[in-house]
């Protein structure tokens, strides 16, 4: 298995873990009535909670990998490594993009904050898997 | 999950061997590219550019339709 679908089997694993605790964290906090505030501030937050969980899956990955299979990170991108970062990058931004426009429609159409907001925290976790399967799929499968 | 094949088929394989029984890793080396790259190309998975499909030329002392060659998809 290659060293980058190592890292994002791994990082997925981080992805899940964070949802789950952080995702517990604010659903036991919010309530179905709260305000453009609040939903800004946890918005922010997801995004923070999203880079730990990268930050906490890249340091974990590294210990494991250079303990165990005694193997350095690539130092350098080859042509293949850009071609799949941008096809990757590409179909988080459309995951993205979708659940933002889908949040959106939401809060128009209901005229609540609540519902926008629980499509949005999803979204942001939901496209950060999106970016590692597509690493893994493209690695696999070619591009 | 299904392979992605590409039209731009390859003899590299079969020139590593000829070529003093060359690893995969060596000839990644020689072009400057990753092992996982060179796996990609001869598996047909990946067409490579053609800065990189010269290189690989080069280290064979090929032209490159003798190393590359199209093959449609049937």
């Amino acid at each position: 298995m290659a060293y980058q679908v190592k890292k994002s089997w791994v990082t997925i694993g981080t992805i899940l873990v964070g949802l789950m605790i952080y995702g517990g964290y604010v659903l036991s906090q919010v309530s179905t009535s709260f305000s453009i505030n609040q939903f800004g501030m946890y918005v922010l937050l997801t995004v923070l909670a999203l880079i730990v969980t990268q930050i906490v899956g890249k340091i974990i990955f590294d210990l494991f990998n250079r303990t165990y299979e005694k193997k350095e990170e690539p130092k350098k991108m080859d042509e293949l490594d850009r071609i799949i970062e941008y096809k990757s990058v590409r179909n988080f931004s459309f995951m993205f993009l979708g659940g933002f426009f889908t949040s959106m429609l939401l809060m128009w159409l209901l005229g609540t904050l609540f519902a926008a907001f629980m499509v949005m925290f999803f979204t942001l976790f939901a496209s950060g898997i999106v970016l590692q399967i597509s690493y893994i799929v493209y690695y696999n499968r070619g591009v | 999950m299904s392979k992605k094949q590409s039209n731009i088929q390859n003899c590299i394989r079969e020139l590593r061997f000829q070529t003093h029984e060359m690893s995969q890793a060596q000839l990644s080396e020689l072009v400057g590219v990753s092992r996982q790259t060179i796996v990609a190309v001869e598996k047909g998975n990946y067409t490579p550019s053609l800065d990189l499909a010269f290189a690989i030329c080069e280290v064979f002392d090929k032209k490159i339709e003798e190393v590359f060659f199209y093959q449609k998809e049937v």
